[in-house]
């Protein structure tokens, strides 16, 4: 399989504190990664090197064999990347249609905008039901389908979801999960951050423990499923 | 051993999110304990309500065998109880001497200062954490670091007989958290009660003998580190529903 994404070696810091150190990962076409690990682990940061909301002090990206580690975000968005942040981020006065027109942003064609925004709402009929109905006032659940559905809108190449199951229940998290696994089927290659490692590990192809910045261990659910070291680095002990 | 804190049934409900829930414990005096819990745990809502920041819903804190809930946070500090915050809170244009200085001038601070001279104490809590060589630099151009050090160091100013420290190592290099390890250590050797949050664990977990641990609100588990680390509910709380022991 094409590898679409490579990271080499990447080094970041916030001021002093080390946030991500020597991290090297490569996603495959069509494949669905997890990246875990407890809170501060540098999980989001990760994220956000890649998209461009962070530029990494050393290191190299490439996505479909260029260089992307010097792009600014919306030129990363242009080249296939969309990132479905922390927290949602929504644009919470504007409708469900509208958000998910502003991830269409950079669409040329109305046709594919058209596709795009039926498969959205076909993944998630709620979305459609509510489509007119202002993005603040959804439930916690709506509002992270709604941000899949965002990223999505600009048919990216590769999607990175930032903590998809934050401040839900347990139900909605296997809901959005079962989704997360549609999109997979459909072809999108998905890079997943996640705290909930059981979640993560039962849909993810790949998985790469993330300790203070460090990938301490990487494999498959089975190969990982018995490890002790997931515990200890959740725990500390 | 008395005890020092006594905390029963506390509630607080934030309209419909109750963020901590029917929740108790106690801490014996010269206790060195850590508060965990997954990001959203309730934990900084605790140290809130016992020092003051925050009025509980329902339930009871008791210091000393006296009943501080609801009570204003400077009548709190008067009393002995003293916190850090997770985001560093400082006078930033003050000199980091006199930083320390109004904390020195609190009720119990004085009780010391009176004896050794208000800048004598001062110097002598700048020098114990490590920053008496900035005494007269102003927190505005210093670093994370430094602040982190400076904030215990207003803590300590005034005195207290229980410290709380909320994420006392979050955005610390490596050597850093060395260093407010060590001197979080010293201040448990000088007699004082610590009580520690942290939701990075690998710090925390070595250094205490004893945590309690709360999820969603809710008291979840309580003893030493390695028996806390091995509950299956507070594994399910950290790694997700249906975790196992490997």
């Amino acid at each position: 399989m094409q590898k679409l994404l490579e990271i080499k070696k990447i080094y970041h810091y916030y001021g002093k504190a080390k946030a991500l150190e020597e991290i090297s990962l490569k996603i495959e076409e069509k494949a669905l990664d997890a990246v875990i690990g407890p809170n501060g682990a540098g999980k989001s940061t990760l994220l956000r090197v890649i998209s461009g909301l962070e530029e990494p002090d050393r290191g190299k990206i490439e996505f479909l064999g260029e260089r992307i580690d010097k792009l600014k975000a919306h030129k990363i968005t242009k080249k296939g990347i969309s990132h479905c942040p922390e927290r949602r981020r929504l644009f919470f006065d504007m409708s469900v249609a509208d958000n998910l027109k502003m991830g269409a942003y950079t669409l040329k064609n109305k046709e594919v905008y058209k596709v795009m925004k039926n498969f959205v709402y076909e993944l998630f009929p709620r979305l459609n039901e509510r489509r007119k109905q202002r993005a603040g006032t959804l439930s916690g659940g709506e509002q992270q389908m709604l941000a899949i559905a965002r990223a999505l809108m600009s048919k990216p190449k590769l999607l990175l979801l930032d903590e998809p199951s934050l401040g839900l229940a347990p139900k909605i998290k296997k809901r959005i999960f079962d989704v997360i696994e549609k999109i997979k089927q459909e072809g999108t290659t998905t890079l997943l951050v996640e705290q909930d490692a059981v979640l993560a590990m039962d849909v993810a192809e790949n998985i790469h423990l993330l300790e203070e910045g460090k990938i301490e261990m990487r494999g498959t659910k089975k190969e990982l499923e018995k490890e002790p070291r997931i515990k200890q680095v959740y725990l500390g002990i | 051993m008395g005890v020092i804190l006594e905390v029963k049934n506390l509630t607080k409900k934030f309209g419909g999110l109750t963020a901590v829930n029917d929740f108790s414990f106690e801490i014996k005096r010269g206790e060195f304990i850590g508060l965990i819990g997954p990001n959203g745990a309730g934990k900084t809502t605790v140290f809130n309500l016992i020092s003051g920041f925050e009025k509980p819903s329902s339930g009871r804190i008791r210091f000393n065998g006296i009943d501080i809930t609801g009570m204003k946070p400077y009548k709190i500090v008067n009393l002995g109880i003293a916190r850090t915050f997770q985001l560093v809170r400082s006078f930033k244009y003050l000199s980091l001497l006199d930083n320390i200085t109004v904390s020195c001038l609190s009720k119990r601070g004085k009780e010391v200062s009176k004896k050794t001279g208000t800048d004598n104490y001062a110097s002598s809590i700048l020098a114990s954490v490590g920053l008496i060589d900035k005494a007269r630099i102003p927190p505005i151009i210093l670093p994370h670091g430094d602040l982190r050090k400076l904030q215990i160091g207003k803590a300590i100013g005034t005195n207290p007989e229980l410290l709380l420290l909320d994420e006392p190592f979050s955005g610390l290099s490596f050597e850093e958290q060395l260093g407010i390890t060590d001197l979080i250590k010293k201040l448990h050797a000088d007699g004082v009660t610590i009580f520690i949050t942290g939701h990075v664990l690998r710090e925390l977990m070595t250094l205490v003998p004893r945590v309690i641990a709360m999820h969603q609100g809710k008291f979840i588990a309580d003893g030493p580190p390695v028996q806390v680390a091995n509950n299956k509910i507070v594994l399910e709380a950290y790694l997700g529903r249906g975790a196992k022991i490997a």
